[in-house]
């Protein structure tokens, strides 16, 4: 096969590949925005792992979004227009302004038949205590003002037992009151009172999936848009994830345009100012291109949707893909008119195979790790490099057959006497002392090192977002966290026993200010034995004697016939109200999410918390309790990023062992120490920059280390190998290290942290093997 | 028609409602802190006769309505913008609502915008109409959601210089009248009051 008919072969798979890849895309491009997705399971159990992922779904696709307005008729105007525009553009559903209005039937027929046996906290202690009486009772609500106003009448409810039970679970809105259906909430400010209203709704979908997620922000934005047309003036809040999500897509798409921009217009420019021509460019992308074509294709083919982080990552993986070309390149124009393809190929193999062989193993390492993300990134490196090495072989050399113009020493000698400078000055005793030097400098840098392991880091949370999300939720008290209580028991009795005894801790807690709220099932549902205990009470406290309860009644003024009947409602009304009858009423709808989270063959539930100020003083809630568990999915997750970042040290002499073994085989002992020095260096110097600009250390900062090792000993490796070319690989490695810093260098300027961390540890050592490079050459 | 005339007509007809509303509530809100001793009578019915109740009302801009029944028995009701809290006639407290029960955090502002003629508060919750003359007015109060005129029909309120009776209908036939006298104003709570309106 000629180097030709190789090369058009080539070119024909890729352009096959390219079709295919566009077939895939032209269907909708399968970018996976969770992060939660890229991580591993945290939980050991996998029930709570379950449930993790049913309550996101439940809470992940709510929006509150509040309409204020001082002008009370205009803040509702705005919210029904927008709820009218939003509606009808489809992508939310649900949109509900005015509430319909409750069936006031619907509490009676659920608890009506169960009333003795529910009793609100004081009233079950004032009866415990024997100090109640039911004189007093009677009268207190009778000369209350407000006594048997709201609720049943008196004479069903003479004490007003039922009434408050009632009172105690109805679930507050914050600030927020229903009037006529709206949600609304009154607050002064310094342009008097501001009128909010509520409107509340669900994304119609999955709040991860791109075309839903469109179609639901879309709706918002035209919504908004006909409430301030209609209504000037009006101030809108949003909250929920999917705004979250999609900022934090749009952002990864903005960050991936420009760095993919800034590196394709950096590197360009860089090679055209060494090069002269655009040749050595196109053939650096094509092949580059290609890598990144082979790793999107297979990885979208075999893991079905590419993370964004990857993408991301993707974009900057063309700095290190194009060094190959580069190589191939300088050697190219180092050759003058004695060029041929076959001994073009022939000198930059060994130096581009022991460089992919040291990164591969690298990539390999990062591939091992059990973070769904990180490993895409690590086989999305592995091919699209494998890939590359493979296109400068058999796709560049069918490409570049006729030998250069320029006169080779014109065109390289400038690198080859910087090259030879450098090493000048980096020799001998001199570099010993400026290793040192550096290394000493370095110490208070790694004295400041602090590290961070809160995944939130990893989630960038759009300021102005988040600044409209603590709004509302300080309106509406709504907004649960992602921390929950998961229940078990043995069965649906246990669970709810055992609720209950975490909801009185919780109460505490509440009284105590370490939390605002919680929502439980056994709220609403109290277990049977505490029902039946109740009625106990009751029946020994308030029943006992119904002849003087009568008489009690009527000597406070109760006309005998209406208090008559309550002796055989109270037998007849006797059946506790069950979690089957609940989950069939429509009043449980909101709360149905906190029942059976596992699946109905599970007995289990979950209790939400809301308003969280001590998180401390919640974890110990679960203590000594069976059954209970605090499922805090971020905090776990920290917790083995935390763990996982400290591996890093050894994992990284781990990764550096294998580089060495490799640089072993090929150099011997000694001068394998020369090629691996210059890249212990820059990593000292960068871990040493991170302390000193106070970022923290994370396991993406990590990861970047990682890469930079399997990079920067190339430079190294590249001047060792070529060492007799001095103006060719001078110019390579220059060249490289401009590309990498172009393409990795800039994501440290990235706004999502996770790509931040990974691109300043990976620039600042790829500029540090740069300097120290030379040091390779030493003897 | 004369233009002397149509002065003379202006003058005759009563001050603009909503002039005389405002300038009322802005009057009644002059003051801290009031107190005063009430009568309350109450029918219910279910009850053969009106309940006669008896105590003292202390009326604090900033915390709320301070309502002590002293007879026929003893109970103290704080009501606040956040809900209602009991004392009862051994000192043992409860708090109704405050953070959880919404249902006792609109009974809570519903007596205090009501007691303490609260301009901001009335004007949301109710249309409000107001007659006579600032020295001796009458207001009545229509609730405006449909949550609350479930329950309360009407509210009536009538006074001078301060507000000397409320009568309340409820939906279901019972009603409440409740007369005030010998108002006293003060800067602000007395410490014993004051723990009163603190959770229990």
């Amino acid at each position: 096969m000629t180097l030709r008919t190789r090369s058009w072969l080539f070119l024909a798979a890729l352009g096959v590949a390219a079709a295919v890849l566009a077939g895939i895309l032209w269907r909708g491009v399968p970018l996976q925005t969770n992060v939660l997705a890229m991580l591993p399971a945290t939980e050991r159990d996998p029930v709570a792992e379950k449930v993790v992922a049913s309550l996101g779904a439940a809470i992940g696709s709510r929006v509150l979004i509040l309409f204020s307005h001082a002008d009370e008729a205009r803040a509702k105007a705005a919210a029904e227009h927008f709820a009218a525009v939003a509606g009808g553009a489809g992508g939310l559903r649900g949109l509900t302004v005015r509430l319909p209005e409750p069936d006031p039937k619907l509490l009676h027929n659920l608890y009506a038949a169960s009333r003795f046996g529910l009793l609100a906290e004081s009233d079950r202690e004032a009866l415990a205590s024997g100090r109640w009486r039911a004189r007093d009772s009677a009268l207190q609500q009778i000369v209350s003002p407000v006594g048997g106003m709201a609720g049943l009448p008196l004479a069903r409810d003479p004490f007003g037992f039922f009434g408050r039970w009632m009172a105690s679970i109805i679930p507050s809105a914050g600030t927020m009151r229903l009037e006529d259906g709206y949600l609304i909430s009154r607050e002064g400010g310094p342009q008097g009172t501001l009128i909010r209203v509520l409107v509340l709704g669900e994304v119609d979908g999955d709040v991860y999936d791109n075309a839903v997620q469109a179609r639901a922000i879309a709706a918002y934005d035209l919504g908004a848009q006909a409430a301030l047309a209609a209504e000037p003036g009006t101030g809108i809040l949003r909250t929920g994830t999917v705004f979250f999500a999609a900022a934090a897509r749009a952002a990864a798409m903005r960050d991936m345009d420009r760095i993919a921009l800034g590196s394709i217009l950096g590197i360009t420019l860089v090679m055209f100012a060494a090069f002269r021509s655009l040749r050595p460019i196109a053939l650096g992308l094509l092949s580059a291109g290609a890598g990144v074509l082979a790793a999107t294709l297979v990885l979208i083919v075999v893991d079905g949707e590419l993370h964004l982080i990857t993408l991301a990552f993707g974009a900057s993986l063309i700095g290190e893909a194009i060094d190959y070309a580069i190589l191939f390149c300088a050697a190219h124009l180092a050759a003058g008119n004695r060029w041929t393809p076959e001994m073009g190929v022939a000198q930059v193999r060994p130096a581009l195979t022991v460089a992919v062989a040291t990164s591969l193993l690298a990539y390999a390492l990062l591939g091992l790790l059990p973070f769904p993300g990180v490993s895409q990134v690590a086989r999305f490196a592995l091919v699209g490099l494998a890939v590359a090495w493979l296109s400068v072989q058999w796709l560049l050399p069918g490409l570049l057959t006729r030998p250069t113009q320029r006169d080779p020493l014109a065109a390289t000698g400038w690198a080859a006497r910087l090259l030879e400078r450098w090493s000048g000055v980096l020799s001998g005793k001199r570099a010993v002392v400026i290793a040192a030097l550096a290394l000493a400098a370095c110490i208070p840098g790694w004295m400041a090192l602090a590290p961070n392991d809160d995944v939130r880091l990893l989630v960038p949370r759009q300021p102005e977002l988040a600044r409209q999300d603590a709004a509302i939720r300080a309106t509406t008290g709504f907004g649960a966290g992602s921390r929950f209580f998961l229940v078990r028991g043995a069965s649906e009795e246990d669970v709810l026993l055992k609720e209950t005894s975490l909801t009185t801790r919780l109460r505490e807690l509440e009284q105590g200010g370490a939390l605002s709220a919680h929502q439980a099932v056994s709220d609403f549902v109290p277990p049977r034995a505490a029902q039946e205990a109740n009625r106990a009470l009751v029946q020994k406290h308030v029943f006992a004697d119904r002849a003087a309860l009568i008489r009690t009644l009527t000597e406070v003024g109760f006309r005998p016939a209406a208090v008559k009947a309550l002796p055989g409602e109270f037998d007849r009304e006797s059946r506790p109200v069950t979690i089957g009858a609940w989950l069939a009423s429509p009043l449980s709808t909101p709360f149905r999410y906190l029942w059976a989270p596992a699946g109905d063959a599970v007995p289990a539930s979950v209790v939400t918390l809301i308003g969280e100020r001590d998180a401390a003083r919640v974890n110990l809630a679960a203590e000594g309790l069976d059954g209970v568990t605090l499922v805090d999915k971020a905090g776990s997750v920290s917790l083995l990023l935390g763990r996982y970042r400290a591996w890093a040290a050894p994992g990284l002499a781990a990764a550096a062992a294998m580089m060495l073994v490799v640089l072993v085989l090929r150099y011997g002992a000694r001068a394998s120490l020369a090629v691996l020095v210059p890249v212990l260096l820059a990593e000292a110097l960068s871990l040493a920059t991170f302390g000193y600009a106070g970022v923290p250390v994370t396991l993406f900062g990590v990861v970047g280390w990682t890469l930079g090792l399997g990079i920067g000993v190339n430079y190294s490796i590249f001047l060792r190998e070529g060492v007799d070319r001095p103006g060719a690989t001078g110019m390579a490695v220059l060249l490289s290290a401009c590309t990498t810093l172009l393409g990795f260098g800039l994501l440290a300027f990235s706004g999502v942290p996770a790509l931040h961390h990974f691109g300043l540890a990976l620039a600042t050592t790829i500029a540090g093997s740069l300097l120290f490079a030379p040091l390779s050459l030493t003897r | 028609m004369k233009p002397g005339l149509i002065i003379l007509l202006s003058l005759a007809l009563p001050a603009h409602a909503d002039e005389l509303l405002g300038g009322i509530l802005k009057r009644l809100a002059e003051p801290a802190v009031v107190r005063a001793q009430f009568a309350q009578e109450r029918r219910l019915a279910d009850l053969t006769r009106p309940t006669m109740s008896r105590g003292r009302v202390t009326v604090s801009r900033q915390d709320g309505v301070l309502w002590q029944i002293e007879s026929p028995v003893k109970l103290v009701l704080a009501f606040t913008p956040n809900g209602v809290i009991e004392t009862g006639p051994e000192g043992v407290r409860r708090s109704r609502g405050q953070r959880r029960g919404a249902l006792d955090t609109e009974v809570g502002r519903l007596m205090q915008s009501i007691v303490g003629a609260d301009e901001e508060s009335l004007q949301a919750a109710f249309d409000a109409t107001a007659q006579g003359s600032p020295e001796r007015w009458t207001i009545r109060l229509t609730p405006r959601a449909r949550e609350m005129a479930r329950f309360l029909r009407e509210v009536r309120l009538g006074g001078g210089r301060h507000l000397e009776s409320i009568e309340i209908e409820e939906t279901s036939g019972n009603s409440t009248l409740i007369r005030m006298r010998q108002f006293a104003v003060a800067e602000k709570l007395e410490a014993d009051e004051l723990a009163l309106f603190r959770l229990p």
